[in-house]
C-alpha cells in the first residue's frame, strides 16, 4: 500500500512532482511474511449492479478466513485482496484492470460478471502477462468473444463457469413436457450474451432443430427497446408455446407485459439472466409466477466449501441474516473464486513467478461451493465449466422460491419439484 | 512597435514568457518520463495525456467556435473501430493506421458538418449527440467487428508495435504525450492565426463579423473538421490502450464528452490553459475517490454544480481574472511607459472577450 | 394486418415518449434549459412512488396524487436554489450542472435503494385488453396515450390561454423586458420547472408501470424526449405529441423491418425531419 500512497502524493502535487521525479521512488514496504496480492474486480455500480450485490459480504468474509495468511512450501503468505468497481463500463473495467496490475502490482488478478467485466480484465491480463481467474460469464462470449482459439488458448487467463451447450442442454429438458407444441420464440439482444445465444454455429438454433424444436428468431434486438411488438407478432404467427432468450430485467418486462396486453400466451417461458434475481420476479408479481431459468447455483445444491467447510444452504442463510436480502445466485461463484485462489497459493511451485502461478492454476482440480473446477477438462483450454441445472419460479406458502425441476445434466444436484405450465 | 514612447503593445508578458520557459522544461521532463517513471505512472499519465487532448479539442470546437457538441463520442468511436479494422482485415501496422484514421476522421466529419451545421444552439447539441447514437447502433450492426459484442485487439497486432514490452509502453506512452502537444500546438496556432481571429469574432457576435464579410459558416466547417480528424485520431490511441472496443464503450456519452466537458468547464472554457487545469483536477479526484464507488461519482456531480454556480468561467477564468496570467497569450495588451496611467485593466484588448 | 399493429403499438408508444418529452418541452420553450437530469428525475418520481405504493398500500395511479405535488415541489425547489443562478445566454453552465444532478441522483438511488430492478404494481391492468378488429390494444398503453394527450391539452392550454402561459411566454420572449415589467422571472422559471415535474411524476409512474426500473435506466430515454420536442418545434406542445408519435411509429415500422433497427430508425427520421425542417415541424416561437 506505501507504493500506492506515494502515487497519490503524486497526484496530489502532479506539477511539483514532474520537478523533482524522485518522490516517485518505489518504497515497497517489506513485511515479515511475504504478502500476496489479489485484485479483483466487478460492476459494483452501474446497470450490473445485482450481480455484484454480494460481493462485500464475501469479501469480508474470506479476509476473515485469509487473516492466518495462506500457506505455500511451508511459508505463510499474507493476504491482500484490492476491490475495484467496474461501474458496469467495459472502458472503466479495463482501466481498473490495468492499474491493479501495473500500479498496485497484483499477484493474481480476479474478475466477475459478465463479458463486460471479465473479458476486458482478462485481456489487460493477458498483455501483462499476470495470472487471472475470472468466472460468472458463459464461456463462449469470455473465449470467443476474445477472439480465442481452441488450438492456442490463452496464457495467462482462465476462466471457470458453465456454457451455451449447457444452458441450451437444460432448456430442452425443460421443455420436454407434455402438451406443449415444439415450437420456441427466442428473444436475443445484440449484446455479448445475445449474440452469443443466438449465434447460428455456437448458439442455440442447431442444437434446437436436432432435438426437433423450431425456433422463430426475428433477429437482434438493441437493448433497452421500448416495443416487442415485432417480436410478439412473429412468435403469435409461428404459433410459439414456448419463449426463451437472455435478456436485462427492463426488456423482459416490456415484453412480458405487452405480451399480456397482446393477447400471447405461451405455456413455457424461459429467459436466461432477467430471471436470477429473485427482486426482479418478486417485482413482476403475479406474473412472475412459473417463469422458468437457468440455475447456477442454489442452497440446495450438495456442495459445501473447500476453505470453510461451509454448506451452500449455509453460506445462503449467512448472507440472508448478515444483509436481510435473499440469496443470489452469484454468492457461490464469488465464494468460489477465493476457494480456487486459496487452493492455487497451497499447490504453486514459486509465488514469486508468475508462471508457476499459472502453472499452479492449469493444474487446478478441486471441489468448490459451485461443483468441480479442473482446467485440464475443459471444453477448451483455459476453461472448465460447473454443473449447470434449470428450474422455475413457484409460489410455495405466498413466499417466490426458485425449485430445481430439471437435473438431467447434473443428477448430482437434487430436484426440487414439477415444472408447472403458464397456462 | 516604433510608436511614441509612451505605451508599448505587446502579446506576451515577462511571467508568459517565463511560464512558456516553465512549460517546455516540463514537456522535456515528460518526453524523458520513460526513463525514470514506473509503468503504472506511465500509463496513467498517457490516459491524463489522452483526456486532455480530447479536452482540448472539445474547448477549441465550444470555446471559440461556439459549436458545443454533445457528440464528440462519435469521433472517438470512429477512431477506436477504424484502428481495429485496419490492424485485424486490413493487416496495416498500427502505426501507419493512425496516419489513415486522422485522415479519414476528418473525411467523415465533412458529411456530418454539413448536416448538423443547419442547427443552431441546443438543437445542435441534440443533433450530434442523435449522431453519435446512430454510430454506436449502426457499428452494433456490424458483426464482423463483433457486434454490440465487441471486439479484442489480438495482442500479436500490441506486438507489433514493439516487441518488448517496456518498449510498448513507452511507444504508447509518447504517443499519448504528442497527440497531446500535436493538439494544444495546433489550436494554439490556429487561433493566432487569420481564421483563427475570425473565429473569436464570430464567437463574440456573429452578425458583427458576417457583416466584416467572414465565412461564418466555412470557418466553422474548417474547425468541425479539424478537431474530428484530431478526435478521430486520439479515439484510436485510446483504444490501442483499451484492448478491447464495444459499441457502448467506444461510443459512450459518459466517458468521452460529458467527462471531457466536465474538464472543459471546471477548468475554464475559452481558454486554452483552462483543460489542462481541468484535467488535473478531474484526475486528482478520481484517483483520490474512485475507489469509494458511488460516492465518488456523487462528488463528481457535487463538483460540478458548485464549481458552475460559484466560478461559472471556471477556475483559470478565476485565475485569469485575478492575476491577469496568461500562459498561451492570443490576444494584445497594451502597457504604458512609466509614468503614464497604470491603467492597464481597463485598457487590456484582450481576444478573449 | 402485422403493419398496422406495429404502426397501432408504435403510435402508443408515442404516448410514452410525449410523456417524457412533455416536461423537457416546458422548461426548453421557458427557459431554453438543457435538462440533462430529466430521466433521471423520472427515475426518481418512479422510485418515489414505489415508496408512496408500499408505504400507503395503494395503487399506483392513485399515489399520483401524494407524487405529483411532491415532484412539482422538488421542481420549484431545485430550480429557486440551483439551477435559476446557471441560466444566461450559455447553454453549457445549466448542461454542466444538470449532468452533475443527473449523476448524483443515480449515485443516490443506488446507495438508497441498491441496484434491483423494481417494478410498481398496477394488478389486472397491466394485461388487460380491448380487442378492435382483431387487434389487441391494452388499456395500460390505451391509458398512457390518452393521460399524454390530456397533460399535453392542459400544457397547451396553461401556455397559451393563462395570465401564468402570458408571463411563461413573456420571459421565453425576452427576460429582461419580461422583469421590466414586473415578472419575477426567477418564480416563474421555478414554476415552469415544477410544472415539468408534475409531468414527470405522471410519465414515472406509467415507465415504472410497464416495466422494470432500476437507477441507470434513465439516462437511455433522455435522448427520445428531447427528439421528440425538437421535431415538435420550440414552444408547441402539440407538437411534442406529434415527435413523440412520429418517433414511437418510426422505431416500430423499423423493428418490422428487422430488430436490430428498431431504435436506429427513430434516429434516422430525426435526423431526416431536421435536414428538412431545422427548426422541427411545428415551431412556435424562435430558438
Amino acid at each position: 500500500m506505501t507504493h500506492r500512497s506515494n502515487r497519490r502524493q503524486f497526484m496530489a502535487a502532479t506539477g511539483a512532482v514532474l520537478a523533482s521525479p524522485a518522490i516517485m521512488g518505489f518504497s515497497r514496504a517489506y513485511a515479515k511474511n511475504p504478502t500476496l496480492k489479489l485484485g479483483y474486480v466487478s460492476p459494483a455500480t452501474g446497470p450490473l449492479a445485482g450481480f455484484a450485490e454480494a460481493d462485500s459480504y464475501i469479501v469480508d468474509g474470506i479476509k476473515k478466513v485469509f487473516r492466518g495468511g495462506l500457506m505455500n512450501n511451508g511459508k505463510s503468505w499474507d493476504v491482500e485482496i484490492v476491490v475495484r468497481d467496474s461501474q458496469s463500463n467495459p472502458n472503466r473495467a479495463a482501466e481498473v484492470a490495468s492499474q491493479l496490475i501495473l500500479e498496485d502490482e497484483v499477484d493474481i488478478l480476479l474478475g466477475a460478471a459478465t463479458p463486460d467485466t471479465t473479458n476486458p480484465v482478462a485481456d489487460q491480463a493477458e498483455l501483462n502477462e499476470v495470472p487471472c481467474i475470472t468466472t460468472d460469464c458463459p464461456w463462449q462470449p469470455y473465449f470467443f468473444g476474445r477472439g480465442g482459439n481452441p488450438a492456442e488458448g490463452f496464457q495467462h487467463t482462465f476462466h471457470f463457469f458453465w456454457g451455451l451447450e449447457d444452458v441450451i442442454a437444460n432448456f430442452l429438458s425443460l421443455w420436454n413436457h407434455d402438451g406443449v407444441a415444439k415450437n420456441v420464440g427466442g428473444l436475443f439482444p445484440n449484446d455479448a450474451d445475445g449474440n452469443a445465444w443466438g449465434d447460428a454455429e455456437l448458439g442455440f438454433p442447431k442444437p434446437l432443430a436436432g432435438a426437433g424444436f423450431s425456433l422463430t428468431d426475428p433477429g437482434r434486438y438493441q437493448p433497452l427497446t421500448d416495443d416487442f411488438s415485432s417480436y410478439i407478432t412473429a412468435f403469435k404467427n409461428a404459433g410459439a408455446e414456448i419463449v426463451t432468450g437472455v435478456m436485462i430485467p427492463p426488456d423482459f418486462g416490456t415484453f412480458w407485459s405487452q405480451s399480456g396486453q397482446q393477447g400471447f400466451k405461451p405455456k413455457i417461458v424461459t429467459i436466461g439472466k432477467a430471471l436470477l434475481f429473485p427482486s426482479t420476479v418478486a417485482g413482476l408479481g403475479d406474473r412472475g409466477v412459473g417463469l422458468s431459468s437457468e440455475i447456477w447455483w442454489s442452497p440446495n445444491h450438495p456442495f459445501s466449501s473447500s476453505l470453510t467447510g461451509t454448506s451452500a444452504r449455509a453460506l445462503a442463510d449467512g448472507y440472508t441474516s448478515a444483509t436481510g436480502r435473499p440469496w443470489t445466485q452469484p454468492l457461490g461463484f464469488r465464494h468460489a473464486l477465493f476457494e480456487v485462489v486459496a487452493d492455487v497459493v497451497g499447490r504453486a511451485a514459486d509465488m514469486e513467478d508468475p508462471a508457476a502461478i499459472v502453472a499452479a492454476i492449469e493444474g487446478t482440480s478441486m471441489k468448490t461451493i459451485v461443483g468441480t473446477v479442473d482446467w485440464s477438462k475443459g471444453p477448451v483450454k483455459n476453461v472448465s465449466k460447473t454443473p449447470l441445472v434449470a428450474g422455475q419460479w413457484q409460489k410455495s406458502g405466498g413466499a417466490l422460491d426458485l425449485v430445481i425441476t430439471s437435473n438431467d445434466h447434473a443428477p448430482e444436484i437434487p430436484v426440487g419439484g414439477e415444472l408447472a405450465l403458464l397456462s | 512597435m516604433t510608436g511614441p514612447a509612451s505605451h508599448q503593445i505587446e502579446r506576451s508578458t515577462l511571467a508568459t514568457r517565463l511560464g512558456l520557459l516553465a512549460g517546455a522544461a516540463v514537456l522535456l521532463a515528460l518526453a524523458l518520463a520513460p526513463a525514470y517513471l514506473g509503468r503504472a505512472d506511465l500509463r496513467l499519465l498517457g490516459e491524463i495525456f489522452l483526456y486532455l487532448s480530447l479536452a482540448s479539442l472539445w474547448n477549441l470546437l465550444a470555446g471559440y467556435a461556439g459549436l458545443v457538441s454533445v457528440g464528440q463520442q462519435a469521433f472517438v468511436g470512429i477512431g477506436g473501430y477504424l484502428l481495429f479494422a485496419l490492424t485485424i482485415f486490413g493487416g496495416v501496422h498500427p502505426l501507419i493506421a493512425l496516419l489513415i484514421i486522422f485522415v479519414a476522421g476528418g473525411l467523415v466529419s465533412m458529411p456530418i458538418a454539413a448536416l448538423i451545421f443547419r442547427l443552431r444552439g441546443a438543437y445542435f447539441a441534440i443533433g450530434t449527440w442523435v449522431v453519435a447514437e446512430v454510430c454506436r447502433l449502426g457499428f452494433a450492426q456490424l458483426g464482423a467487428l463483433g457486434g454490440g459484442s465487441g471486439i479484442s485487439l489480438p495482442v500479436k497486432v500490441v506486438k507489433s508495435i514493439a516487441s518488448s514490452r517496456a518498449g510498448r509502453e513507452a511507444a504508447s506512452y509518447w504517443l499519448a504525450l504528442g497527440v497531446a502537444v500535436l493538439v494544444i500546438a495546433i489550436a494554439w496556432l490556429f487561433l493566432r492565426s487569420r481564421r483563427g481571429l475570425a473565429l473569436t469574432a464570430i464567437r463574440d457576435n456573429e452578425l458583427a463579423a458576417a457583416s466584416l464579410g467572414i465565412d461564418i459558416w466555412r470557418t466553422k466547417f474548417v474547425v468541425y473538421s479539424m478537431v474530428g480528424a484530431l478526435t478521430t485520431l486520439v479515439g484510436a490511441l485510446i483504444f490501442l490502450q483499451k484492448l478491447r472496443i464495444s459499441p457502448d464503450a467506444a461510443f459512450s456519452v459518459n466517458d468521452w464528452t460529458a467527462f471531457v466537458i466536465f474538464i472543459v468547464v471546471i477548468g475554464g472554457i475559452g481558454t486554452l490553459e483552462g483543460p489542462i487545469i481541468g484535467t488535473i483536477v478531474f484526475f486528482l479526484l478520481r484517483e483520490t475517490l474512485a475507489d469509494l464507488g458511488t460516492i465518488y461519482l456523487i462528488v463528481l456531480g457535487i463538483v460540478a454544480t458548485i464549481v458552475m454556480l460559484f466560478a461559472p468561467k471556471g477556475l483559470w477564468g478565476a485565475i485569469k481574472h485575478f492575476t491577469g496570467f496568461q500562459l498561451f497569450p492570443l490576444g494584445y495588451r497594451v502597457r504604458l511607459a512609466k509614468g503614464g496611467k497604470q491603467d492597464s485593466a481597463s485598457m487590456k484588448r484582450d481576444a478573449e472577450g | 394486418m402485422d403493419w398496422l399493429n406495429a404502426i397501432v403499438q408504435g403510435t402508443l408508444l408515442g404516448g410514452l415518449y410525449a410523456l417524457f418529452a412533455a416536461g423537457l418541452s416546458i422548461i426548453f420553450g421557458v427557459m431554453r434549459l438543457v435538462n440533462i437530469a430529466h430521466g433521471d428525475l423520472i427515475v426518481l418520481a418512479a422510485y418515489l412512488g414505489l415508496t408512496i405504493t408500499m408505504l400507503l398500500g395503494i395503487h399506483p395511479l392513485v399515489a399520483l396524487l401524494v407524487l405529483v405535488p411532491v415532484m412539482a415541489l422538488i421542481g420549484y425547489g431545485l430550480q429557486r436554489l440551483i439551477l435559476n443562478r446557471t441560466l444566461g445566454e450559455d447553454i453549457l453552465p445549466p448542461l454542466l450542472v444538470t449532468f452533475g444532478l443527473s449523476v448524483i441522483i443515480q449515485n443516490a438511488l443506488l446507495e438508497v435503494y441498491t441496484a434491483d430492478p423494481q417494478k410498481l404494481q398496477a394488478g389486472a391492468l397491466e394485461i388487460a385488453s380491448l380487442n378492435i378488429g382483431g387487434l389487441a390494444i391494452g388499456y395500460l398503453p390505451l391509458l398512457m396515450f390518452v393521460t399524454a394527450v390530456i397533460v399535453i391539452a392542459g400544457l397547451q392550454f396553461i401556455f397559451y390561454r393563462t395570465a401564468l402561459g402570458r408571463a411563461f411566454r413573456a420571459v421565453s420572449d425576452n427576460q429582461d423586458i419580461a422583469q421590466l415589467m414586473g415578472l419575477n422571472r426567477r418564480h416563474i422559471f421555478a414554476v415552469a420547472m415544477a410544472l415539468s415535474l408534475a409531468v414527470v411524476a405522471i410519465a414515472a409512474i406509467f415507465l415504472g408501470t410497464r416495466t422494470s426500473f432500476d437507477p441507470a435506466v434513465g439516462g437511455g430515454r433522455l435522448i427520445f424526449g428531447f427528439e421528440a420536442v425538437i421535431i415538435g418545434g420550440l414552444g408547441n406542445l402539440w407538437g411534442t405529441l406529434a415527435g413523440g408519435i412520429i418517433l414511437g411509429v418510426a422505431q416500430a415500422i423499423g423493428a418490422q423491418l428487422h430488430p436490430g433497427w428498431q431504435i436506429l430508425a427513430g434516429h434516422i427520421v430525426f435526423l431526416a425531419i431536421l435536414a428538412v425542417r431545422p427548426r422541427g415541424l411545428f415551431p412556435r416561437m424562435d430558438g
